[in-house]
């Protein structure tokens, strides 16, 4: 989709409900084409939350899907807000939703569980469970140094090749065996985030443009 | 009195004399209405359209005063709402069409506009108590579901924004600069202009209200609350309390807690500038009710991410702890009643954009809007409800193996683990970084616990702690002292004063401090 066709869904056009069909096609080509389009999807959700009656519960799942698939990235919640209540609870999306939650929470183990009993519908979206993936890896490997082998399996949902396979086409990803035999692997160091950089240096006293401006207007 | 006011009033929007329009709508009208008006309407339009050589523009304007104060005073019928409702569609259907020539009051425009997202979000309101209703209501109902619509409120925004070029006008080269120094009065009517200007507020705040934060800071498109330089909505302090109040509020639930936080406290040095030359207005009572909305929104912030405290002036975070300190502690204790309190105390009133079933007419609607966003927000809560205490545990080590930890936190080591990776998570928020609309922004890290897990060569498992000093605002602290060392020095130097004649002691300059 050229950026031109994704322009229109903002201002007016995101206000039309004629639109609906022409948003809801537009759902299928994301699918299709592997993309992703925030404002044509929320401008979508938004004539459904004006028109409950006219929500297309598959194209909501879809879209839902494709937000799932956005972590660490907020677009499900944000998505969340404009579903009623009364359609929260209508299957698929009620599971969609569960999904959201142990991914948010870090509970790995049981979002596969749970993702089995939706294998069908999950399995229609290209490259959704690569997306999980990317994003589970990004939580491990920015939180842990080292980690169990065996668990990031269990997280993964990745045995034997397949977890190998995975491990290698991490750059500076390196597997070794601690004193008790258990297999671990090394994720590259961790950068350290901003907030322990910033000014703080030798405890000497750093004065940024902003905060000099102040002090230059209150010495007039 | 009321006769000249009419005549006076119309002769100067003719003479386009902008001062004088401002004075009698902003100080005559009000005087008027306290002293005439209290407690019921002004004449309705045909007593003073004679007044005017009928003039059809006055005329809508007039009639815009009048339903404004009717809403503000009595219970408006829903006859009145639908009136005025017509009244709106009439006035903008001008603008679009260009014809109006006239130039009006930029504190009038945005009211205009103010008002008339007002009395839709009222009309839902009312609308959504179904159970309240005769059936000759409900019958009047069904025939005027164009009426305050949520369609049609956003389009006719959207058309006005369009119509008026205004967003052309301010992202060319200088546009911004230029319209800041004019403040729209060049080149025939100012109208058309400000009203499309102001607009952009008010789509804000009608996404917000229906619980759609991002398309609600999409469509600020070319105003950004962060890009203050030459940004017009403070010359008008009800339209920059409103821009900061909801964009604030749509980044608190966008969960871009450090955004959230540079909003209000923006807004909230603002107020605390300018509240003392707005006591006088009708709108002082509004300014003081949101000023504290904003310190409670600014409390569920600092106990969702601590670390937002960064983007704080002392004296926003001064004010904040004699506030709130009691009620901050409980939510980072994890009481989600607190949270609850706070956000419905805070919240802007939520509407149900779908029409309600008229057809059973029991239902009160009103709460749905509500309990929904709530419920989401909620939801956000408590799942992070470990980690404060998690947090504090850290930061007493600098290493510590998971099994104790877990056995610390009360918690399996596979909820630990999950645990400490939600923190890491929550430790990064999308933050503006000076480029792109009010929705752009980049992950970055917020946090005040620095961490990582590790395996020992035992194979046991560790969490290892690095501390987190906090960037001290050194500027801040030095520009207050200056400030009261000077007004010391100052005081000191001051020749005594000889006695005055009045009697009144000359009084010393009050100091500038922190701005």
């Amino acid at each position: 989709m050229s950026s031109e066709t994704k322009a229109t869904f903002i201002g007016a056009a995101g206000y039309d409900p004629n639109r609906l069909s022409q948003l809801e096609e537009n759902v299928s080509d994301q699918v299709k084409n592997g993309n992703y389009d925030t404002n044509a999807n929320l401008a979508l959700f938004r004539l459904y939350n004006f028109a409950p009656e006219k929500a297309n519960i598959q194209a909501m799942a879809t879209v839902l899907i494709k937000a799932q698939m956005q972590l660490p990235n907020h677009d499900f919640a944000q998505l969340l807000h404009l579903i009623p209540e009364r359609l929260q609870e209508e299957q698929p999306l009620a599971a969609l939703i569960a999904l959201t939650q142990h991914l948010e929470g870090a509970r790995f183990q049981a979002y596969w569980q749970a993702a089995d009993s939706c294998r069908e519908i999950l399995a229609s979206v290209p490259g959704y469970y690569d997306a999980i993936r990317a994003y589970i890896v990004l939580a491990i490997s920015s939180t842990c140094q080292k980690f169990s082998k065996q668990l990031l399996g269990e997280c993964l949902m990745l045995d034997g090749p397949a977890l190998t396979k995975l491990i290698e086409e991490h750059k500076g990803w390196a597997e070794t065996k601690a004193k008790n035999g258990r297999e671990i692997v090394n994720f590259p160091k961790i950068e350290q985030s901003a907030t322990r950089t910033q000014g703080t240096a030798q405890g000497g006293m750093k004065i940024d443009m902003a905060q000099l401006g102040l002090l230059l207007q209150t010495v007039h | 009195m009321v006769k000249q006011f009419v005549v006076y009033f119309y002769r100067h929007i003719r003479e386009r004399n902008i001062p004088e329009i401002f004075s009698m709508y902003e100080v005559s009208f009000a005087k008027l209405s306290e002293r005439f008006f209290k407690g019921t309407t002004w004449p309705p339009v045909e007593y003073i359209a004679e007044l005017v050589d009928k003039d059809s523009v006055f005329c809508l304007l007039y009639k815009e005063m009048y339903f404004r104060h009717l809403y503000a005073t009595v219970q408006p019928t829903l006859e009145q709402r639908c009136e005025s409702w017509d009244n709106y569609c009439a006035i903008f259907n001008i603008m679009l069409s260009s014809s109006i020539n006239m130039q009006l009051p930029n504190g009038w425009l945005w009211d205009m506009v103010d008002e008339f997202v007002y009395q839709f979000q009222s009309w839902q309101q009312y609308r959504g108590k179904l159970n309240t209703k005769s059936a000759e209501e409900l019958e009047t109902l069904r025939n005027c579901d164009r009426v305050w619509s949520i369609l049609s409120v956003l389009n006719y925004l959207q058309a006005l924004v369009d119509k008026s070029g205004i967003v052309a006008e301010l992202s060319a080269p200088g546009g911004m600069e230029r319209f800041y120094k004019t403040e729209g009065y060049e080149s025939g009517s100012n109208v058309l202009r400000m009203v499309g200007y102001f607009s952009l507020v008010g789509l804000l705040r009608v996404h917000t209200l229906v619980g759609d934060y991002h398309g609600a800071l999409k469509a600020l498109a070319v105003i950004h609350p962060f890009q203050r330089t030459n940004l017009y909505t403070p010359k008008i302090a009800g339209c920059n309390i409103a821009l900061y109040y909801y964009s604030g509020f749509c980044y608190l639930l966008l969960r871009r807690y450090t955004d959230a936080a540079r909003a209000f406290n923006n807004v909230l040095n603002y107020i605390a500038r300018v509240k003392q030359y707005h006591q006088r207005s009708a709108q002082y009572e509004q300014i003081l009710k949101k000023n504290e909305q904003m310190y409670a929104l600014t409390a569920i912030v600092l106990a969702l991410c601590p670390a937002a405290q960064r983007e704080l002036d002392e004296n926003v975070m001064n004010t904040l702890r004699e506030k709130y300190n009691e009620k901050m502690m409980k939510m980072v204790r994890g009481v989600d009643s607190t949270y609850e309190e706070l956000f419905a105390y805070a919240c802007p009133k939520f509407i149900t954009a779908a029409p309600p079933n008229l057809d059973a007419p029991s239902a009160n609607t009103n709460q749905e809007a509500y309990r929904l966003q709530l419920r989401c927000f909620l939801g956000l809560v408590q799942e992070q409800r470990h980690l404060p205490s998690l947090k504090q545990l850290l930061k007493l080590y600098t290493t510590i193996s998971l099994p104790k930890l877990a056995s610390l936190m009360d918690l399996d080591e596979p909820t630990l683990r999950s645990q400490l990776i939600l923190l890491k998570m929550t430790g990064f928020c999308i933050t503006w970084n000076g480029e792109g609309d009010a929705t752009a922004g980049t992950r970055q890290a917020a946090t005040d616990v620095e961490f990582h897990t590790d395996i020992d060569e035992e194979g046991i498992e560790l969490v290892t702690v690095a501390e987190v000093k906090p960037v001290r605002r050194q500027g801040e602290f030095l520009a207050r002292h200056i400030a009261k060392f000077e007004e010391i020095v100052r005081d000191l130097n001051m020749p005594i004063p000889p006695p005055a004649v009045d009697g009144a002691p000359a009084l010393p300059r009050p100091a500038v401090v922190g701005y």
